[in-house]
C-alpha cells in the first residue's frame, strides 16, 4: 500500500463525488429546461436532464466506491507526480505565450500608426499577421524547451523562432482561407 | 445495385471521383495522394520516440478539414490520410525499438527485447525486414477480416436488433471499454460517466442548450476536436514535459545507433516466421475487434504465445527474429480489426477509430454504424459506397506498405534523432495552431488547454483517458437511441428490459462491471 496512492485515490473520489453532487443538486436543476422525463402535448418523452443526471449519478457511485475502497484497503498504485513548480512554470509560459500572441499585433499597430489604423484592418496583411504568432509562439516554444531541458540558451531560442516561423509559413502560405492565431477573431 | 456493383462503385470513388491530376486515361485522386502522404507521415511519426499516430491525426484533422471543407468530397481524402497514418505509425514504431532500444510507440516495447540485441549483433537491417514482413502480413490479414466481418456484423445488427437492443448494445460497449481500459474498473467508470456528462453540455433537444451556464461561448456546444485533442494529446504532452523536467535523462548523451548491417531475409527465413506471424495476427485481430483493448496487450500476448512456440537458439529476448515477428504481427493486426466496431456499430474501439468517427461526424455524409451497410437495390446508398472506397484506400495503404515499407524504415534510421525536449513544445504549438485554424476562435485554444490540463490530472491520477473520449463521442448517438427506443415503446419505462436480447446485453454490462471489480479487487501495481 502506498500512502501517496491512497491520498490520490481519495482526492479522485472526493473530486468525483463533489462534482457529481454539485451537478445533481445545483447545476442540472438550475440549467436544464426539462426533467429526466418530460410531458409535452400529452406525450411522455425523455427530457434533457436524463443524460446529465444518469452520468452524474454514475460519477457519484464510482467516486464513492473508489473512496470507500481507498479507506478500507488503501491503494497499491504509485500515482504519477504532480509537480507544482513545473505546473507553475508551464502555466506561466502558456499564459505569457498566449498573451503575447493576442497583444503584440494590436500594440505594435497602435504604436506604428499612432492609433489611426486599428489592428483589425491590418490583421490579414504581412507583416502584421505574423507578429503576434511569431512572438507568442516563439516564447511559448522556447519556454517549454528550456523548462524540460533545464537550460535556456540562445540556440534553443533560435530553434524555437525557426520552428514557429516554419509553422506560420506552413499554415499561411498555401492556404488563403486559414488565419493564424489570433487573427481570426480579433 | 448488387453487392458487386457497390464494391465497384467504392473502388471507382476512391480512384477517380476526386481527381487531383488527370493525364489522359491516368487519374491521380486526392484520396490516393492523401493515403500515400498519411502512410509516410505515419511511419515517420511512429519512428520518432515521443510521438505517435494519434499526435499526427490530431494535428492533421483540423488542418485537413480546413483545407478540404465540409463537403462530401472532403470525406475520403481526410479518412484516407487518417488510415495511412494509422498503418504507417504502427510500422514506424519498430524502427527506434530495434535500432536505438527506444520504442517509438508503446506497443513496440516488446520489439526492443529481440530487435535491439539483433541490431547490436550487426543484424539491424534484418530485424527491420522481419518487423516489416510481420507487420504488413498481420495488417493485411486484419484488413481482410474487417472487410468480411464489418458488413456481416452490421447486416446482422440491422436484421436482428431493434431500437432498445441497439441502445443496450451501446451501454454494453461503453461499460466494456470503461472496465477493460486502464487498471482500475471504477476509475474507468468514473472517466466514462464524466465523458457522458461533458458531452451533455450545450446539447439536447430543448431550445435552451442544457448546462451552458447562459454563456455565449458554451451555447453552440463544446468544440469536439478541441476537447478530444486536449484530453488525448495535450494532456500527454504535459505529462511528458513534466517527466523530462523531473528526469535527469534529458542531460544524457543520446545512445549511438548501431549500423543496420545485414538486411537480407530469405524465403526460407520468411517461411520459418510464418507460424509465429499466423498465431500472433489471430490474437491481434481478436483483441482488435473488442473495443478498448489496445495494441500493447496484443503485442504482449503475441510475444508470450510466440515464446511458448519457440524452440532453439537464439532464445526469445536474446535476438530471436521470431520474437520480433510475434510482436509486430500482433500489434499490426489490431489496426484493421479495431475498425470493426467503429464501422459496423459506430462504436470507436481505439484512438485511431475515435479520429475516424470524429472526421466523419465533423464533415458529415457518413455516419459509421449499422446503417452504412444497407445494400439497397433500388436506391444507391452513398454511405456504403464510401465504406467500400475506404476499404479500397486501406488496400492501397497495404500495397504501399508491402512495396515501400521496408525501404522507408531503413531510410528513417538516420532521421529520427530529434530529442523529445525540442519536439514536444513544437508539437504543442502545432496543435494549438491546428485547433485555432479550424474554428478561428481563441476560445477553442483555451478549451484545448483546459482539457489538456484535465488530461494531465487524469493521467497522473491513474484515471484512464480512453473511456472519457469514447463516452464523449458515443454520448450523442446513445442518447438519441435511448430517446427513440423510449418513444417507439409508447413511453414504456421498462423499454430497455422489454426484449430478451436487450436484457441480456444489460445483464452482461452489469456482470462485466461487477465481475471485473470483484476479480481485480484493488487495482494492480504500476508494473
Amino acid at each position: 500500500m502506498t500512502f501517496t496512492g491512497h491520498l490520490r485515490d481519495l482526492a479522485v473520489a472526493l473530486t468525483g463525488c463533489a462534482f457529481a453532487l454539485l451537478a445533481l443538486l445545483v447545476w442540472i436543476p438550475l440549467d436544464v429546461d426539462t426533467g429526466v422525463i418530460d410531458v409535452w402535448r400529452r406525450n411522455v418523452r425523455i427530457g434533457d436532464a436524463m443524460l446529465p443526471v444518469f452520468s452524474a449519478a454514475g460519477m457519484a457511485i464510482a467516486g464513492a466506491v473508489i473512496g470507500v475502497r481507498s479507506l478500507m484497503q488503501g491503494s497499491q498504485t504509485t500515482p504519477g507526480a504532480i509537480d507544482l513548480a513545473f505546473l507553475g512554470w508551464l502555466g506561466l509560459t502558456l499564459v505569457a505565450g498566449l498573451a503575447l500572441m493576442l497583444l503584440t499585433g494590436p500594440v505594435v499597430a497602435w504604436i506604428a500608426t499612432g492609433g489611426e489604423t486599428p489592428y483589425r484592418v491590418l490583421r490579414a496583411t504581412a507583416p502584421w499577421k505574423y507578429l503576434g504568432f511569431l512572438l507568442g509562439g516563439s516564447v511559448m516554444t522556447f519556454g517549454l524547451m528550456a523548462l524540460s531541458l533545464h537550460r535556456p540558451s540562445c540556440r534553443l531560442a533560435a530553434l524555437a523562432f525557426v520552428a514557429t516561423l516554419v509553422i506560420a509559413l506552413l499554415y499561411d502560405l498555401p492556404f488563403d482561407n486559414l488565419q493564424l492565431p489570433p487573427n481570426g477573431d480579433i | 445495385m448488387g453487392v458487386f456493383d457497390y464494391i465497384l462503385a467504392g473502388i471507382f470513388e476512391a480512384f477517380t471521383a476526386n481527381p487531383a491530376l488527370v493525364l489522359g486515361p491516368l487519374v491521380l485522386s486526392w484520396p490516393v495522394i492523401l493515403v500515400v502522404l498519411g502512410f509516410f507521415t505515419g511511419v515517420l511519426i511512429g519512428a520518432t520516440p515521443g510521438l505517435s499516430g494519434p499526435f499526427v491525426m490530431a494535428l492533421a484533422l483540423p488542418i485537413l478539414i480546413s483545407i478540404f471543407g465540409f463537403t462530401p468530397d472532403a470525406l475520403l481524402p481526410v479518412l484516407g490520410f487518417l488510415v495511412g497514418v494509422m498503418k504507417g505509425a504502427t510500422l514506424g514504431g519498430a524502427v527506434p525499438a530495434i535500432l536505438f532500444n527506444t520504442p517509438g510507440t508503446p506497443d513496440a516495447f516488446m520489439t526492443t527485447l529481440d530487435g535491439h540485441p539483433m541490431a547490436k549483433a550487426g543484424q539491424g537491417g534484418k530485424a527491420l525486414r522481419v518487423a516489416h514482413f510481420a507487420s504488413v502480413t498481420g495488417d493485411t490479414f486484419s484488413d481482410i477480416v474487417l472487410f468480411v466481418c464489418a458488413p456481416f456484423l452490421a447486416i446482422s445488427i440491422e436484421a436482428f436488433l431493434g431500437l432498445p437492443e441497439k441502445a443496450a448494445l451501446m451501454i454494453l460497449s461503453l461499460s466494456f471499454v470503461a472496465v477493460v481500459v486502464g487498471k482500475d474498473t471504477w476509475k474507468g467508470l468514473l472517466s466514462a460517466c464524466f465523458g457522458l456528462f461533458v458531452a451533455s453540455i450545450a446539447t439536447g433537444t430543448d431550445t435552451y442548450p442544457r448546462l451552458s451556464l447562459g454563456s455565449d461561448v458554451l451555447a453552440p456546444g463544446l468544440p469536439t476536436i478541441a476537447v478530444v485533442i486536449g484530453v488525448l494529446v495535450v494532456g500527454e504532452i504535459f505529462v511528458s514535459l513534466q517527466e523530462m523536467y523531473l528526469s535527469k535523462r534529458a542531460r544524457q548523451a543520446p545512445a549511438e545507433a548501431p549500423t543496420p548491417g545485414d538486411s537480407g531475409l530469405s524465403l526460407r527465413e520468411r517461411r520459418k516466421l510464418l507460424p509465429f506471424i499466423g498465431v500472433s495476427m489471430g490474437i491481434g485481430t481478436v483483441i482488435g475487434a473488442l473495443p478498448g483493448i489496445g495494441t500493447t496487450l496484443a503485442a504482449a500476448m503475441g510475444y508470450t504465445a510466440g515464446r511458448k512456440m519457440h524452440r532453439g537458439t537464439p532464445a526469445f529476448g536474446e535476438g530471436a527474429p521470431e520474437g520480433i515477428a510475434a510482436t509486430e504481427a500482433a500489434n499490426s493486426a489490431v489496426s484493421g480489426a479495431n475498425l470493426i466496431p467503429a464501422l459496423s456499430l459506430g462504436i470507436p474501439g481505439n484512438v485511431a477509430a475515435v479520429f475516424i468517427i470524429l472526421a466523419a461526424d465533423t464533415i458529415g455524409g457518413f455516419n459509421p454504424g449499422p446503417g452504412v451497410f444497407r445494400f439497397t437495390a433500388d436506391v444507391v446508398n452513398p454511405e456504403l459506397v464510401v465504406a467500400f472506397a475506404l476499404f479500397t484506400l486501406m488496400v492501397v495503404a497495404n500495397l504501399l506498405n508491402w512495396l515501400t515499407g521496408a525501404w522507408f524504415m531503413r531510410l528513417l534510421g538516420g532521421l529520427i534523432r530529434i530529442p523529445k525536449q525540442v519536439l514536444l513544445p513544437i508539437v504543442l504549438l502545432l496543435t494549438v495552431t491546428s485547433v485555432y485554424v479550424e474554428g478561428s476562435a481563441m476560445s477553442d485554444v483555451y478549451i484545448l488547454l483546459g482539457f489538456g490540463f484535465l488530461g494531465y490530472l487524469m493521467r497522473v491520477s491513474g484515471v484512464p483517458i480512453l473511456p472519457f473520449v469514447i463516452a464523449y463521442i458515443l454520448a450523442g448517438p446513445m442518447e438519441t437511441a435511448i430517446r427513440n427506443a423510449f418513444e417507439a415503446s409508447g413511453s414504456d419505462p421498462w423499454f430497455l428490459f422489454s426484449s430478451p436480447i436487450s436484457l441480456a446485453f444489460l445483464a452482461l454490462a452489469a456482470a462485466i462491471v461487477l465481475g471485473a471489480g470483484w476479480l481485480r479487487g484493488t487495482p494492480s501495481s504500476d508494473s
